[in-house]
């Protein structure tokens, strides 16, 4: 595929992650396999590479405005750092047809928990017991890990997870989490880098990465304009739509 | 919620957007040179560059923010910054050698 494709692609994936606030990997993976035929192992680097990028640009603006929890996504972090190198490793040994399964399943937990999400008014005064930030560093490790093995930034599990689990207000939640998902994500682009899966498609690299930070940082200016209902509904069936489409892959794969 | 001071934020965000206008302008380079035709082992290095700059990043703006959570008294969050960078560093160390 023509590489100014992949980079209007790489676009309206940064786009449409700007205005929800991810970082647009759950997007960018299944648009470069469906659309471009990129092998899936290969388009997982390359997302990580471009979440390393965008959590970099957007971190910085919630640092900015003091909507990141550094404590939290420092320590949540070093779990999922962790879980994200035991990811990469581990994704060398799973075939790609399960990780085309296992992507699927993660698609449609996304589309339905961004459907049932909803505001309330939450403290920003957060005190964590001992035995929650346990439970919080075991369940950060195994996002960390799925960040790894799938390439994406974790954003669409963790925002959920510190918004609905340690009752952050949302956009603190998603502050801290575009700041985590950089650190998570590096770890994982370097074992495919070192791995040399980058090496056959690193042409693709450019028009994704800069094509993904161009986008966010428009989606970021519509996405106060715009109906937060009306693009969650838009999101959750476009999310729908990508995991049949990776199924029926993995189906095929199978069928081989 | 710890907040980091004005002037510590101006140096984080600075540190951030100079390695993200690095890493922007050595793909976008990368990028044309490589649609160009011309110099198609040079456009591969830059986008390795690029790449490289990506990864180096994390850790840079880790040491930053850690020496600056030193300078404001946090020393338990500056120690978790630093873990990372172990972490990190640990995990490219066992990829390279035993992988």
């Amino acid at each position: 595929m023509d590489t100014l494709t992949v980079f209007g692609g790489a676009i309206t994936a940064g786009l449409i992650a700007g205005v929800m606030g991810l970082g647009g990997g759950v997007l960018i993976i299944p648009a470069l396999t469906i659309f471009a035929g990129v092998p899936i192992k290969q388009a997982v680097g390359i997302s990580l590479t471009s979440v390393i990028a965008t959590s970099m640009s957007s971190s910085t603006v919630y640092l900015k405005k003091d909507l990141v929890d550094l404590e939290v996504g420092m320590l949540l972090a070093v779990s999922a750092i962790a879980g994200g190198l035991s990811g990469g490793i581990l994704s060398a040994y799973i075939r790609s047809e399960h990780l085309n399964f296992i992507f699927s399943a993660l698609l449609i937990y996304s589309a339905i928990s961004l459907a049932l999400k909803k505001e309330s008014a939450q403290s920003t005064d957060l005190k964590y017991s001992k035995k929650t930030m346990w439970v919080f560093l075991i369940i950060s490790y195994f996002t960390g890990m799925l960040t790894g093995m799938l390439g994406i930034g974790g954003g669409i599990i963790f925002i959920p997870l510190l918004y609905l689990g340690l009752r952050m207000p949302l956009p603190i939640a998603i502050g801290t989490s575009a700041f985590k998902v950089g650190l998570t994500a590096t770890a994982g682009a370097m074992i495919y880098f070192l791995r040399g899966d980058l090496d056959p498609v690193l042409t693709l690299i450019p028009p994704v990465v800069v094509g993904m930070i161009v986008g966010a940082r428009v989606g970021g200016m519509i996405g106060v304009k715009i109906k937060s209902s009306v693009t969650k509904a838009l999101f959750s069936l476009m999310l729908v739509y990508f995991s049949y489409r990776m199924f029926t892959m993995g189906l095929a794969e199978l069928a081989k | 919620m710890f907040t980091l001071s004005k002037k510590s934020k101006k140096t984080f965000i600075i540190v951030s957007d100079s390695l993200l206008t690095l890493l922007f302008l050595l793909m976008i380079t990368g990028f044309f040179l490589e649609r160009s035709g011309l110099e198609h082992d040079f456009s591969r290095k830059l986008i390795y560059g690029a790449v490289i700059v990506a990864l180096i990043a994390t850790p840079i703006r880790l040491i930053v923010i850690s020496s600056l959570l030193i300078k404001e008294n946090q020393k338990r969050i500056a120690q978790m910054a630093l873990s990372l960078i172990v972490i990190l560093a640990l995990g490219g160390l066992v990829k390279w050698y035993f992988l």
